[in-house]
Parts: C-alpha cells; sequence; structure tokens
C-alpha cells in the first residue's frame, strides 16, 4: 500500500528509425526513494518520456532497450517476460497517460474502463462492489459518481484527467507514474489537479514518479527533482537544494528564466540555442554548445555523474572528476 | 431530450434524406432516358420491326412505350406520368415476357440476393480477420504477403475473376455447373435435394463474388486497424494489463465496425454491377443475368424496371446501414 | 506561372511519385503496355482473314499467343487493339477528372447552399450503380462515336472522384494563408489558383490514375458484355468474341484463346492499380505500408 523504492542503473534507450538510431536516453541513473515524489523535469526530447515507457514497458515498437536495469520490488522489470510483467501492471505501477483526451475508449462508458481494468488485471468482481469502489475513487478525485455512466466526449478535459488519476488508485499501486498530468490544462484545472495529487499522496503514501517541462509544477509537487537534457540525467538533488542553487549550468538557466517570469527581472534570459539532435549527438558534454562555461574537456569526454554532497548528483565537469 | 428521443430525431432525418435521393436519383433515371441525344426509340423500333415482323409505325409505339418515350407528349407531362406509374407500384411492363416487369422480377431477385448475402457473410469474415491479423503483423512478412495479394486480387475486374473460377473449377475440374441455379429434375420446395442443388449451383457465383469483395475487407480492415492500433487509447489500454482478447474485442473491433461499415455501403453500386458481370459468365438467372439478357433483346421495359430496383435498393440498404451508426458509436446520436 | 516556376512545380509532383516503389513498378509496367501500343502496330503487322484450317493454333514462334477462331493472329490483334483500349480509356479519364475537378473545387470552395447541392448530386451519382447504368445507356444509343461514348462514361465516373477532390479543397481553404489573401482581397480567381489549387494538384492527378484505371475496367465490362459495339480489335471486345460469341473457354484445345486475353487485361489493370496505389501513397505518406 505505500510506496516502493525504484532504482534505474544504466538505463539505454534508443529509437530506430529511417535516417539511423536515436539515442533517447543514455546512461540513465535515478533513484525514486520509497513514498516519495520525484519528478523527472526536461524540455521535449530530453527523453525523460521515454524513461518513464522503458519502466512501465510502454515502449514503442521501433525502440530497443541496450542495456540498464530497472530495480523493483526485488525484480529488473526489464528483464522480465511480459506474463512475469503482468503481475505488476496497474497492481504495483500504473500510469497516467500524457494524452488524457484521447486516452479513453471512446465507445464505452468510463464505468466499463474500471470495469474491465479489473476483471482483467485481478478477476472480475460483483458489479454493484465495483461501482461502489469505482464512485468513491472519483470521489476521491473531486468527481461525482454519475460520471461513471457517461462517454468520453462527453466529459471535459480535466475531468478526463481525473478519471485517468481515479483508475491509476485503483490498486493502490506502490508506484504511479504520471506523463504531464497537467500540461494539457487550462491554469485554473492545473492548480486544482496538483492539489488533488498533493492530497492522493499523503492520503496513500505512493511513490510517485512525475514528468513535466514545468519546472514551477515540479517545485510545487516534489520531493525530488532530477533533470533530463538531450538524453542525459543532469542534475538530481531536493526539491530545497536544488532550487536555492542549481548546480548545472542548464538547470542554473532553467530556475533562472523560470525567476525572471514570476518576478519579472531584466537581463535574465532564457538559454540561447536549441538542443542537439540526438541522432547524430555532439561529443564530451551535450550540452557543451550552449553552455557559458564550456571547458575544452567538456568538448572532447562526456562527464560521469559526479556526487556533489548530501544526496545531489550533477553530471558537470565543473564539479570534479577529472582524471 | 430521452437518447431515444434523439435517435429518432435522427432516423426521422435521414428517412427524409432517403425519400429525396430516390426521388432524385429516379428523376435523373427519367431525364438522361428521355434526354438522351437522337431517338433512340427509332433504332428500338427497327429492331422491333425485324424481330417482330411489324409495321414501322407500330414498332415505333411500341418502342415509345417501352422506353417511356413519347415524344408526342411534352417533358413535364412524361415525367409526371413517370412518376404517377411509380407511386402505383408499377414497375413496367415486359416485351419479351408479355408480363409485368416486376413479376419477372420476383422471380430473379431471391437468386441474386442469395449470391450476394452468401458472398458477403464469407468474404466478410475471412477478409477483415485476415486484415486485423495483417494490422497486427504490420511491417513484418505476413502483413506484406497479404498486402500484395490484396493489391494484385483488387486489380482484377469481376470478369476476369468470374471467368477464372468458371474455368478453374468448372471447366477443369468439372467441379461446378455451368449454368442455371438448380438442378433440372429436382423439385423446387423445402427439400433437402433441392436445398443442396441449390448451393452447389451457387459455389461459382458466390465463390467469384467474394474473391471481388475479399481484398476490399481485407485492404479496409487493414488500414482501419493500422490506424486504431496507433491511437492513444489503444496504448492506455495496452499500459493497464488489458488482455489480448479485450483488446482485440473492444479495443480494436468496435471502434474499426463502423468505417468498415461505411465503406460496405459505399460498395453496393460496385456489388451490384459486379454481379450483373458474374451471373452472366455462370449464367445464372439473377437479376444482373436478366438485365444483360433483357438488354440484349431490347427488352427496355424490363431493364430499365430493373435498374430502378436496383437504384432504390442501393439507397435503402445504405439508409440500413446509417440507421446503424448510433448504435455503434455514441458519438453520432446527437448534440 | 514563369517557366520555371512551372518545371519546379512539375518536378515536386513527378519527383514523390518515383520515390515510390509501388508507383515505379506500375510506371514500369505500363511502359510496357503503351509501347505496346504506340510502336507496337508499327511493327506487328495486321492480317485478318477467315482461315478456319488454322483455327486455334496453339502458341508457336509463328503465333506468340496462339490463333483465334477465325484463324487470326491473337498476338497481332492485341497489339493494334492496343491503342484503342488505352486510348478510350485515357479520354473517359481525362473527361471524368475534368468534370470532377471543377464539382470538387466548387463545392470545397463555395460551400453553403450552393455547395451542399453539389454534394447531394455527388452522392446521387455515387450511389447510382454505374455499370448496370452505362450498360443501359449504351444498348438504348446503339452506335455511338468513341468520343460520345467517352462522355456517356465519364457521366458515372466522376462522383467518387470528386468527392476526393472536395476533401483536399477543404482541407486548405481554411488554411491561414488563404484567409489572409481573402483579407487582402486578392481576388478569387488569385486565391484559386495561386493559394488553393496548387495543394490540390496532386489529388487531381491521383485522381485521375485510378479513374484511367476504374475507365479500363468498365469500358473492357461493358464491350465484354456486348453493350458496347466499338472497334473488333478492342481488348473488350476480343474477350467478347472469346468468351461468349465462340465459346472457346469450354472447348480445351482452345484454351490458350480467352486465357491470352485475360492475361493481358490483368497484367494492364494490375500494373494501373500498382501505380494508382503508388501515386495515393507518394502524396499522403500515412498510408505506406511499411516504414
Amino acid at each position: 500500500m505505500s510506496g516502493a523504492e525504484v532504482i534505474v542503473r544504466d538505463l539505454n534507450v534508443v529509437y530506430l528509425v529511417r535516417e539511423g538510431t536515436i539515442k533517447a536516453a543514455s546512461n540513465i541513473t535515478l533513484r525514486v526513494e520509497p513514498g516519495s515524489v520525484t519528478a523527472l523535469v526536461g524540455e521535449s526530447g530530453s527523453g525523460k518520456s521515454t524513461v518513464v515507457e522503458a519502466v512501465t514497458r510502454t515502449l514503442p515498437s521501433n525502440a530497443k532497450v541496450l542495456g540498464g536495469s530497472v530495480l523493483f520490488k526485488g525484480a529488473d522489470l526489464l528483464k522480465l517476460s511480459e506474463e512475469e510483467y503482468r503481475q505488476f501492471r496497474w497492481r504495483e505501477i500504473s500510469y497516467v497517460p500524457q494524452a488524457a483526451q484521447n486516452s479513453l475508449n471512446p465507445l464505452q462508458t468510463v464505468f466499463e474502463h474500471f470495469a474491465e481494468t479489473h476483471a482483467d488485471v485481478a478477476g472480475p468482481i460483483p458489479r454493484s462492489e465495483l461501482y461502489e469502489m469505482a464512485a468513491k475513487l472519483l470521489e476521491s478525485v473531486g468527481l461525482d459518481a454519475g460520471v461513471l455512466r457517461a462517454y468520453p466526449h462527453q466529459l471535459s478535459g480535466g475531468m478526463k484527467q481525473r478519471i485517468l488519476i481515479a483508475l491509476s488508485f485503483l490498486f493502490k499501486p506502490s508506484l504511479v507514474v504520471m506523463d504531464e498530468p497537467v500540461s494539457a490544462l487550462d491554469v485554473v484545472n492545473q492548480s486544482l489537479i496538483l492539489g488533488l495529487i498533493s492530497d492522493l499522496h499523503r492520503r496513500y503514501g505512493t511513490s510517485i514518479l512525475l514528468v513535466t517541462h514545468d519546472l514551477p509544477v515540479a517545485g510545487e509537487l516534489a520531493d525530488r527533482i532530477a533533470v533530463m537534457y538531450a538524453g542525459h540525467l543532469i542534475e538530481m538533488g531536493s526539491n530545497e537544494e536544488f532550487f536555492e542553487e542549481p548546480l548545472h549550468p542548464y538547470s542554473n538557466g532553467l530556475v533562472r528564466s523560470m525567476i525572471a517570469f514570476s518576478t519579472e527581472l531584466s537581463g535574465v534570459s532564457s538559454i540561447p540555442g536549441e538542443p542537439p539532435s540526438l541522432l547524430n549527438p555532439p561529443p564530451g558534454c551535450r550540452f557543451h554548445p550552449r553552455c557559458p562555461r564550456a571547458m575544452d574537456i567538456c568538448r572532447e569526454q562526456e562527464p560521469p555523474l559526479l556526487e556533489a554532497g548530501g544526496g545531489r548528483w550533477v553530471k558537470c565537469w565543473l564539479y570534479g572528476g577529472k582524471a | 431530450m430521452s437518447d431515444f428521443k434523439y435517435y429518432l430525431r435522427y432516423a426521422l432525418g435521414k428517412l427524409l434524406m432517403l425519400i429525396a435521393y430516390i426521388f432524385t436519383a429516379l428523376t435523373l433515371v427519367f431525364f438522361v432516358i428521355n434526354l438522351m441525344p437522337g431517338d433512340p426509340a427509332y433504332s428500338l423500333a427497327v429492331y422491333y420491326m425485324q424481330t417482330y415482323n411489324l409495321k414501322f409505325e407500330q414498332a415505333l409505339e411500341m418502342a415509345r412505350a417501352a422506353l417511356g418515350y413519347d415524344v408526342s407528349k411534352p417533358v413535364h407531362v412524361r415525367y409526371l406520368e413517370y412518376l404517377a406509374r411509380l407511386t402505383r407500384g408499377e414497375l413496367g411492363y415486359s416485351l419479351y415476357y408479355r408480363k409485368p416487369a416486376a413479376e419477372v422480377i420476383a422471380l430473379s431477385l431471391p437468386w441474386t440476393l442469395l449470391v450476394l448475402m452468401l458472398a458477403t457473410i464469407l468474404s466478410y469474415t475471412v477478409g477483415t480477420r485476415l486484415g486485423v491479423f495483417a494490422a497486427f503483423k504490420r511491417g513484418k512478412a505476413a502483413d506484406s504477403v497479404l498486402y500484395s495479394a490484396a493489391i494484385v486480387m483488387l486489380s482484377l475486374p469481376p470478369f476476369i475473376i468470374a471467368v477464372i473460377v468458371l474455368y478453374a473449377l468448372g471447366v477443369n475440374l468439372k467441379l461446378i455447373p455451368l449454368g442455371g441455379a438448380y438442378a433440372l429434375g429436382v423439385k423446387p420446395g423445402l427439400n433437402l435435394p433441392f436445398l443442396l442443388s441449390v448451393l452447389h449451383y451457387a459455389t461459382g457465383p458466390v465463390l467469384a463474388q467474394a474473391l471481388v469483395q475479399l481484398s476490399g475487407w481485407l485492404l479496409s480492415a487493414r488500414n482501419v486497424s493500422v490506424t486504431i492500433l496507433a491511437e492513444d487509447f489503444v496504448k492506455y489500454g495496452m499500459a493497464r494489463g488489458l488482455k489480448r482478447g479485450t483488446l482485440t474485442k473492444k479495443y480494436i473491433w468496435k471502434p474499426a465496425r463502423l468505417p468498415i461499415l461505411t465503406s460496405l455501403a459505399l460498395s453496393f453500386g460496385y456489388m451490384l454491377g459486379g454481379s450483373t458481370l458474374v451471373e452472366s459468365v455462370f449464367r445464372y438467372p439473377g437479376i444482373g443475368q436478366q438485365l444483360a439478357q433483357a438488354l440484349g433483346s431490347r427488352d427496355f421495359g424490363l431493364a430499365i424496371s430493373i435498374f430502378t430496383i436496383m437504384v432504390v435498393a442501393v439507397i435503402l440498404a445504405s439508409f440500413l446501414i446509417e440507421l446503424l451508426y448510433p448504435l455503434l458509436d455514441p458519438r453520432v446520436k446527437g448534440a | 506561372m514563369r517557366a520555371g516556376g512551372a518545371l519546379r512545380t512539375v518536378w515536386e509532383l513527378i519527383r514523390p511519385i518515383l520515390k515510390n516503389r509501388k508507383s515505379v513498378c506500375g510506371i514500369l509496367g505500363l511502359l510496357f503496355f503503351v509501347g505496346m501500343a504506340t510502336v507496337g502496330p508499327l511493327i506487328v503487322p495486321l492480317q485478318i482473314g477467315m482461315e478456319f484450317s488454322r483455327r486455334y493454333l496453339p502458341p508457336s514462334l509463328e503465333h506468340p499467343l496462339g490463333t483465334d477462331y477465325f484463324g487470326n493472329d491473337i498476338f497481332q490483334q492485341l497489339i493494334h487493339g492496343a491503342p484503342l483500349t488505352l486510348g478510350l480509356a485515357a479520354a473517359i479519364a481525362l473527361f471524368a477528372t475534368l468534370i470532377a475537378t471543377v464539382v470538387g473545387v466548387a463545392s470545397g470552395y463555395v460551400g453553403g447552399g450552393a455547395g451542399r447541392a453539389l454534394d447531394f448530386l455527388t452522392n446521387i451519382f455515387l450511389t447510382i450503380p454505374s455499370f448496370p447504368a452505362m450498360l443501359i445507356l449504351f444498348v438504348a444509343l446503339g452506335e455511338t462515336h468513341w468520343l460520345v461514348a467517352a462522355a456517356v462514361m465519364a457521366l458515372w465516373m466522376w462522383a467518387g472522384a470528386a468527392k476526393s477532390i472536395k476533401a483536399a479543397v477543404y482541407r486548405v481553404r481554411f488554411a491561414p494563408f488563404v484567409e489572409a489573401a481573402e483579407n487582402l482581397n486578392l481576388g478569387t480567381p488569385h486565391i484559386l489558383f495561386k493559394e488553393i489549387m496548387p495543394h490540390v494538384v496532386p489529388y487531381i492527378f491521383i485522381n485521375f490514375v485510378s479513374s484511367f484505371r476504374a475507365a479500363l475496367e468498365a469500358s473492357v465490362g461493358l464491350m465484354f458484355l456486348g453493350a458496347l459495339k466499338y472497334n473488333p480489335l478492342h481488348w473488350g471486345v476480343i474477350l467478347n468474341l472469346a468468351i461468349f460469341q465462340t465459346g472457346s473457354i469450354y472447348i480445351a484445345r482452345a484454351i490458350h484463346y480467352p486465357l491470352s486475353i485475360i492475361a493481358f487485361v490483368a497484367l494492364l489493370l494490375f500494373f494501373t492499380t500498382l501505380l494508382s496505389y503508388g501515386v495515393e501513397e507518394a502524396f499522403r505518406p500515412e498510408l505506406r505500408g511499411y516504414e
């Protein structure tokens, strides 16, 4: 019932396309502490969705896991067969996908989604019991039980997002992975849903792996923050420490542009340039073309993930590790 | 408004469209016949003159009556008479059989319906299953093979397929008969020898017609399934751990039925045209062959009646399918 | 448009077609038939007579496909019938695509009541079974000039293409650059031809190819049933002769006669279908069966 620990170690995922291979996630190592909310932050294309797709085993067919492990409850999720992994699906690990708008089957009611999930994962139970269960879950996300009879096209985006969240807690799993849970919503709904997630986390104590490109969202919910850039995990640390002093030049740029937006400081700019192509990433540190503090070694060698004291990790030559 | 009232309103709307379509289509038929360049009654009259040994004036009168093309009356009068006849259910008169066309058609229509029904069931069951299978195996060998085979078959027109089936099964292997709906000497009625004979004689046309439609179903099902498989709700279903069976039934087949049915509705006209060719090759006594024969003997009264039935049948069938839409897809119901 | 610009757009039209496997295959196959139709009659002589002693001779060096009921060489007939078969279908496709373009663009661009009326008309023509309609018309018309026949057939073939073209116009009709042009009062001809048409032209071409294919099937089918009397060398008429009039399919030693005609018709249709699919895939990448 309460959260479990997830350790991702040296995860390496590529996508096979006509032009070559896209190195979507390289040498990713991160840890989700039991019962904590860990935010995986990065811009689009940084590889964050790839990481969670690997953990939830929902990678597309042209993706290949080249190596690494995902340790969860004593098993390496990547090495399990589909049958073995099915034991974890939804019961231990659930998933709130990015596309709330289109994730529900348009031809069946909301209740049907609850019913079929329960039937296929944990066996069928009497309809009335299931109805009560579903109604309670909807209540916990602020929806009326009448929604169960509705079809997806009759619901608003915010309502559908809440339903997805409710569904993810059906079996009170140990890990809930949320991919951009509020990105598609308006500001009012965003704030409501964030509060909701916070409540649910407190109530059930599950571990939450939250993926977002929105730093303020991470700041509001997360206990720990992990930043990804161009397929690499470049920094990880606790919420307070991260925002107080972001170590990596990229995170620094992100946090400073966030501050600029909210306090309207002039002279603080966003990071110039574009993320590199993952088809042919630059040698050395993938951020060096845009880094204001790039050194010679950055252009040549990829920095290792270095410990910067007390559970803080950063992938940058500025913090040591020179051979 | 309750769901049922929404549906009634929808059905009523479709019914009005149905009437509008039939009306326009039959009007079109009338005008195309009556406004053709030259006087078709003339060449028809020459034919009648020779076949029935009549004087030209008599023949011309007959021809005019058969075509409904009486130049002596103005167009709008002819049109109103035409509409009046139709509403009375009078389809026309067959000169060849010397009977009301409706009687003649009543004898041949059931055979065509039998063949089309069996062929559609056969090709739908096999074709859609193969199509969904190919979609699952997209990019792999099985998909390419099925896809290529479907295109090859699709390029063959109905008469070629019919001739090949006739030759392979009929002439070469002598498995099926070369004409007719049932064997001579078998008594029609609800008895086993008759039913077996009917099935035996229908094998050729059914097989040919099914092959004509098969690749259409296959490709349609495959393309629809490929699109559906890429949909987010399918991925989410898989993420939730739904079983293969559940996914296939509720997440692939159910959403696929609507677009596939739509393409079925669009193919009715083509099916009827194809059955004309198939029946002619197999000398099977359905309305397709009857149409060809009627034209051969310049029995325009019968021919146009058959055509009218075909037009109404296609529009009716499409209408019936459209009535099914809201029952299959809750998004279609109303507001 | 200046000449350079026109050439560039033509190239932009051709390039995706050449990249697609299916269309290249189709083009190569069709080239054979076009060659057959253009060069063939010049090289291969036509000797038609009635020598029953040479009836149903099997294929040999002298008669590559054998002889028919009258003792005439089948191969020669097919060669000389090729331009007729291809030409008639091309004419039909041309007429049909013309009508379809006018109706499709009009209903897609104009919209409102007129647009809906055109849609209704298009649907009527789509629902009416075209083959029986043509069958009746041609028997009623009797002897007709081939251009008139082509026009009559085109009448029943434009509906599907019109729908497709309308959809293409509709897709761009509400695009921002069209709205901008309208707001700038650039005039309907400009908007139509310079803004909208360039996006629609590929679809006109796609529909021309599929119309050509449908026209081939329909014209051969009509002659096969004997409804349309054209030239005795048209492949459809030869097929009618082979199956219905001489009954050669029931005669074991004569089977090469209907089979060779069927083979040629089938191959022609196959390559045309390939090209049709290939061209459609070239301009609509989402339909590709492989990646």
